[in-house]
């Protein structure tokens, strides 16, 4: 490797680095909402950034920005993390703090709708919920969406109206 | 659901995920807006269930372990760029002595073995000087052979020391170490050769097996050379150190012996 490639290394470690603290949170959220375990999430977020260390000479500035390329990595984990626990039946639904007895009634209410969005979300097809993640919680555009997935974005423009239309006939006029 | 409505519930997320409220959006298209109120509606619920944030100490411990492999890349590099300056600066300074010294020396006494005052002896010995990173050179090696002028590839060449041989051309810094001899018959000799068996290279403490790329791992160096009767003949080669022991980019240790020059000299013992 030469005094230019290592130039150049250093400068997407740099870049890397200064993500860290606003997408570690982000990421953390789309994967949490893909598994729906927050302390999986938080571990697998982490070992987001160390496998982009691992393969950051591979990333090209010319194609996506870091930081859809950075989801693009944890898609590729979610991909490996649900393979693993396919065998799985169930989907653990994270529990919602009770912080007081005056917000009682209020966080009671939270979690029961958490609980019915979690069943919603299990209804949509991978695809729908793999877009959901993306543009709720991870904040990409769609033509960034569309490029972790291999999509154009008016494919996920597509797919994301009809996962939208979807939770709301499941969460509102099921109920 | 038209395109359009796609697009506009698009438009709308984007405001959101910028930081809008869901009014800010149902104004920019009050046309749409019964169909887009509760697709937004449903949008916040999600993000507001699902939204949580992560554990600071799962933060830190996660942004610890990645800063800590970044150092540890950092140091690879810097390791990378010093140890093959390094090995430069003391290979030039210790040109004269960072070698192998094969030592032939030509006996009186080989009645028993050859004929009357027609063989001789091989001695081998090494000296090298510290570099500061590179604190181990081991390099092994079998079978060394010269062979004889005149005589067939397959059949010329005479056995000087036949078991496995190591040396460290750290360790032996300043002094000669004696590897073997032999008595051979005083003649004309056309070519050295050796079996490179392994070489290990400890950089900074951390030992590394180095890849040896030379056909079927024979070192084979023409210069011809010639034992007297009667005398003692010391065939000394010089390795180079710094073309015979590089570091890749990778971090890979190789060490492609590089005789930089052999020496002939008569009348020395060990």
């Amino acid at each position: 490797m030469g005094e230019k490639d290592v130039d150049e290394r250093r400068r997407k470690e740099e870049l890397l680095a200064r993500l860290y603290d606003e997408y570690y949170d982000k990421i953390a959220r789309y994967i949490s909402i893909r598994i729906g375990n927050q302390a999986e999430a938080e571990d697998m977020a982490g070992e987001v950034f160390l496998k982009a260390l691992e393969s950051l000479d591979s990333y090209q500035e010319r194609g996506a920005p870091m930081q859809a390329w950075l989801f693009k990595i944890a898609h590729n984990l979610l991909v490996d993390y649900v393979r693993k626990v396919s065998k799985r039946k169930t989907i653990p639904i994270d529990t919602l703090e009770i912080s007081d007895r005056v917000n009682l009634e209020e966080t009671v209410e939270r979690q029961l709708q958490s609980e019915k969005l979690s069943q919603a979300l299990k209804q949509l097809t991978p695809s729908q919920r793999e877009v959901i993640g993306l543009r709720f919680f991870a904040g990409l555009t769609s033509n960034e969406v569309g490029k972790i997935l291999g999509k154009s974005s008016g494919a996920v423009r597509e797919m994301q109206s009809a996962a939208v239309k979807s939770l709301r006939k499941l969460m509102y006029e099921g109920s | 659901m038209s395109r359009d409505f796609d697009e506009i519930l698009d438009e709308c997320i984007d405001r959101i995920n910028s930081g809008e409220g869901i009014e800010e959006c149902l104004a920019s298209y009050p046309e749409h807006a019964q169909e887009l109120e509760p697709a937004l509606r449903a949008i916040f619920d999600i993000r507001a269930a699902y939204s949580f944030t992560p554990r600071p100490a799962a933060k830190a411990a996660a942004k610890q372990r990645f800063y800590a492999v970044l150092d540890s890349l950092e140091r690879k590099r810097q390791e990378r760029r010093a140890v093959p300056r390094r090995l430069f600066r003391w290979s030039w300074a210790w040109a004269g002595i960072a070698a192998i010294l094969l030592l032939v020396l030509v006996s009186y006494a080989l009645v028993t073995t050859l004929a009357p005052a027609n063989a001789g002896i091989l001695e081998v010995r090494a000296t090298d000087a510290p570099p500061q990173d590179v604190s181990e050179i081991l390099v092994s090696v079998d079978d060394i052979q010269v062979h004889k002028a005149g005589a067939g590839e397959g059949s010329g060449w005479i056995t000087i020391i036949e078991e496995p041989r190591t040396f460290d051309l750290i360790k032996i810094s300043g002094i000669e170490e004696v590897l073997g001899s032999r008595e051979i018959e005083a003649t004309d000799y056309t070519q050295i050769r050796m079996d490179v068996l392994w070489v290990e290279v400890t950089i900074n403490g951390e030992k590394k097996s180095a890849t040896i790329p030379i056909p079927s791992g024979v070192l084979k160096i023409v210069r011809p050379f010639s034992v007297e009767k009667g005398e003692k003949t010391i065939l000394t080669l010089d390795f180079d150190a710094e073309k015979s022991v590089k570091v890749t980019g990778t971090g890979e240790v190789i060490f492609k012996p590089v005789v930089a020059k052999v020496l002939v000299r008569k009348g020395e013992g060990s």
